[in-house]
């Protein structure tokens, strides 16, 4: 009776496999989803134990008793009294025994899907950090996430989103650590996500964020890295492991941290505040340059030197548009080019760089379309908006809005524009914590870290966490 | 009430001043002579701002709203007359590229934008503004360093006594912000400590702005813009001209400024009936404050300095009696 109702609840699913028995006069049913399921682990440490026990068992609840109580079988056991329970328990890997007479299921954990192995981060390189990231199953990821934080107090709560999908998340954060109000907003933010399918990190982002809808840059950051992962939760802050991507979300993220990376910590101070100057100088080339190029070519030439005037001058001279459209042409081929790349397989991606490269741009410039040192500007530009792959989206849509401000209104724009941007961006509070701390507002030992790295001494000495930007003078008002 | 620091309060104010400073005519006076007239008034206002930052915020009440419509009155035509000096300013600097409606209106809209953000937001982006401008005038200033000569600060003029008095009672006058940080105490962690960062950053920025026009420039600083044209003789190895610099800042702190007014206005505005949310109440005063100041910039003409000091002081003096009376 009790099959027949889960088989009608799961609409004689084709992966649905039940195996029935009668063992010593007690008719018995395991019940697990093919491929969700290990078919070797279900017979040797379901089927074959129970059917031992199953040996002088008067009546269906006393086996039940030996194989919820009376032995082990799997660590991940319990017992279910619902069907849906059972369908939830065993679309996530688990077989379920049922016994006639017997109103409740056990369920024991014997997984065994298909996933991908532990690999390389494919987004987050680095060079003598670990080569480890995260996967697509949620269980691999927490165990590499544990075997970096061995410690009673990293806490991993697990909690269900989507309301068809029914994705397993995992939230992570240190007890000792964490803000226990932030633990709870993220808790009940997760908790109230409405969507049917949750497939990836990305819709989640959107759900913890509190300035979601106005905000330009975001208050969640991505990473793919589990060491990362731990130096974050470290510093106090809540990590979220999503069934199904390789992606962890750590919330509350800084502005400044897009600047980071995990090699600054096995680097001399001065070469680590020589790369943050790179990358910060990087950020500005990739969102301004193109902006001010036009800015000053257009309103305020004076700016520059007489013979760069001259050569740009006789560059421009030959080209039938305005720098403006020009800039806004190049832009709009260099993101599309950009965004082709990404689509694209990999073994056509060669073929993108060399038909942007080689035959638009040369062809472009040599057709007297756009001048020279336009292409130079642009090619400026986009390396260096693969320098912070973090705020990319950011840079390429303020790209935009600068050539627009710039084009325009010259410097007066870019001066606007730029005022609306740092108010945008100073006005986020992900989590209580400002986005642009330490530096806004001010605190003295993490505005150190900024530029530069802390030494052994402060490592030893100082545990910062981000709450500790919330108690700042600065960081008290929040609208 | 949430609040922010004295500094990031300062810093607003401060971007009020370098706006005011970079668009300063001192039509004749010697720089060492607007220096002192600075100083005296800085003095003065530091001294009026310490004893009104002491009085507590009025409970509501008939007499807390009366002082709200008087103070959102005065936003609006501080707003106003920002707009409008800025906009003459930039017609005088760059007569061929801005038409003066295109800046009101982009600058009111985006300092609405920005006020909408909260007090928090631009108080943080003045200390960034701040920030910014510090090594744009360093580098202003070692760019025209060849220049310098001390002689061209002379304080052997004529009429000393009156250009001083002439420039003390302009700078009491276009001081917008000692009244705003006055309505504003109440959104800031220690409001006397931000009279005491700002009043000092502000004597010091002018000081050592006029000072090296006036020994860069000479007597070519008593006309137009001395700020430009300081830029227009500074010269480094990259950058030819510090003009279009100097413009950005003038524009990011004017449109700080301009935040800040509609700050106040959204206070007071929130004084007259309490039950308006911050943010609700805030983005249509700002709208309606732009729509006002976009009319108002292009018809009222520029008051005498003597009015607009007139009008501070009348503010300023009971707050600073009451105040002291509270210390």
């Amino acid at each position: 009776m009790t099959l027949d109702r889960l088989t009608k609840l799961l609409g004689s699913s084709a992966d649905l496999n039940i195996s029935e028995a009668n063992l010593g006069g007690i008719r018995c049913a395991a019940a697990t989803i093919e491929g969700m399921a290990s078919a070797q682990m279900t017979a040797e440490t379901v089927l074959q134990p129970l059917t031992l026990l199953s040996d002088g068992a008067a009546s269906g609840a006393e086996l039940f008793e030996r194989i919820t109580v009376g032995s082990f079988f799997t660590a991940d056991r319990s017992t279910v009294s619902t069907l849906d329970e059972a369908a939830g328990l065993l679309f996530s890997g688990f077989a379920a025994v049922f016994i006639e007479g017997v109103s409740e299921a056990a369920v024991f954990g014997v997984q065994g899907f298909d996933k991908k192995a532990v690999g390389e981060p494919s987004s987050e390189h680095n060079i003598m950090g670990s080569q480890e990231g995260f996967c697509e199953a949620l269980r691999t990821n927490i165990s590499l996430l544990r075997r970096r934080m061995k410690t009673p107090s990293l806490r991993l709560e697990l909690l269900t989103v989507g309301k068809k999908s029914n994705t397993d998340i995992c939230i992570a954060y240190l007890s000792d650590r964490a803000d226990s109000s932030v633990v709870s907003s993220v808790r009940r933010r997760l908790s109230s996500v409405g969507m049917d399918v949750v497939l990836t990190s990305g819709t989640l982002m959107q759900f913890i964020e509190e300035n979601e809808d106005i905000g330009l840059f975001s208050e969640t950051a991505a990473t793919e890295r589990p060491d990362v992962v731990a130096s974050k939760i470290n510093e106090g802050r809540i990590a979220v492991l999503i069934d199904g991507t390789p992606f962890a979300l750590i919330c509350p993220s800084l502005f400044v941290e897009n600047f980071r990376t995990v090699d600054d910590a096995c680097s001399k101070p001065y070469f680590v505040i020589l790369m943050r100057l790179v990358r910060f100088t990087a950020f500005f080339f990739a969102v301004l340059f193109p902006g001010i190029y036009v800015a000053v070519a257009n309103y305020h030439p004076e700016m520059l030197t007489l013979k760069l005037l001259l050569n740009l001058t006789a560059s421009e001279k030959s080209t039938p548009y305005s720098l403006f459209v020009e800039m806004l042409i190049i832009t709009l081929l260099l993101e599309l080019m950009k965004e082709a790349s990404v689509r694209m397989p990999k073994a056509v991606g060669s073929a993108i760089s060399i038909a942007g490269g080689l035959v638009i741009g040369d062809a472009a410039v040599k057709s007297g379309i756009i001048s020279s040192p336009l292409l130079i500007i642009v090619g400026i530009t986009a390396t260096a908006s693969f320098v912070i792959p973090t705020l990319a989206q950011q840079s390429s849509a303020l790209r935009l809005v600068y050539i627009c401000a710039g084009g325009t209104a010259g410097f007066f724009g870019i001066a606007v524009v730029s005022g609306m941007i740092m108010c945008n961006a100073a006005s986020m509070n992900g989590c209580g914590v400002p986005y642009t701390a330490p530096l806004l507002p001010f605190t003295k030992s993490g505005a150190a870290d900024i530029l530069s790295r802390k030494n052994r001494t402060r490592l030893e000495r100082e545990h910062t966490t981000v709450s500790d930007y919330k108690s700042t003078k600065g960081a008290i008002s929040d609208e | 009430m949430n609040k922010i620091s004295s500094f990031q309060t300062a810093a607003l104010a401060l971007c009020f001043a370098l706006a005011r400073m970079i668009a300063f005519r001192p039509e004749g006076s010697n720089m060492l002579v607007c220096i002192v007239g600075e100083f005296f008034a800085c003095v003065l206002l530091a001294v009026l701002s310490l004893a009104a930052g002491a009085v507590p915020p009025l409970k509501n009440g008939l007499p807390a709203k009366i002082l709200a419509v008087i103070g959102g009155l005065y936003c609006l035509f501080a707003a106003s007359l920002v707009l409008a000096v800025f906009a003459d300013s930039m017609q005088y600097s760059f007569p061929e590229f801005y038409s003066s409606w295109a800046i009101i209106a982009a600058l009111a809209a985006a300092a609405a934008y920005c006020a909408s953000m909260g007090v928090s937001a631009c108080g943080r982006t003045a200390c960034a503004a701040v920030l910014i401008s510090l090594p744009i005038f360093l580098f202003m200033g070692v760019g025209a360093s060849d220049g310098i000569d001390v002689s061209g600060l002379q304080f052997a003029v004529d009429d000393r006594n009156e250009q001083i008095f002439s420039h003390f009672v302009w700078a009491l006058g276009y001081s917008f912000e000692i009244p705003l940080l006055f309505m504003l105490r109440g959104r800031t962690d220690r409001p006397r400590r931000a009279a005491v960062i700002y009043s000092i950053g502000r004597t010091f920025m002018w000081s050592v702005m006029l000072a090296l026009c006036g020994c860069v420039l000479g007597d070519h600083a008593q006309k137009g813009l001395p700020v430009f044209s300081l830029a227009a003789y500074s010269k480094t190895a990259i950058v030819e001209r510090f003009d279009a610099l100097v413009l950005l800042m003038w524009a990011l702190c004017t449109l700080l400024a301009l935040s800040m007014v509609f700050l106040g206005l959204g206070e007071c505005v929130r004084r007259i009936k309490t039950s308006v949310p911050s943010s609700a109440g805030l983005i249509p005063a700002a709208i309606t404050a732009a729509v006002a100041c976009v009319m108002s910039a292009c018809i009222v003409p520029e008051p005498a300095p003597v009015i607009l000091s007139g009008m501070l002081l009348i503010v300023l003096i009971p707050a600073a009696l009451s105040g002291g009376r509270a210390l």
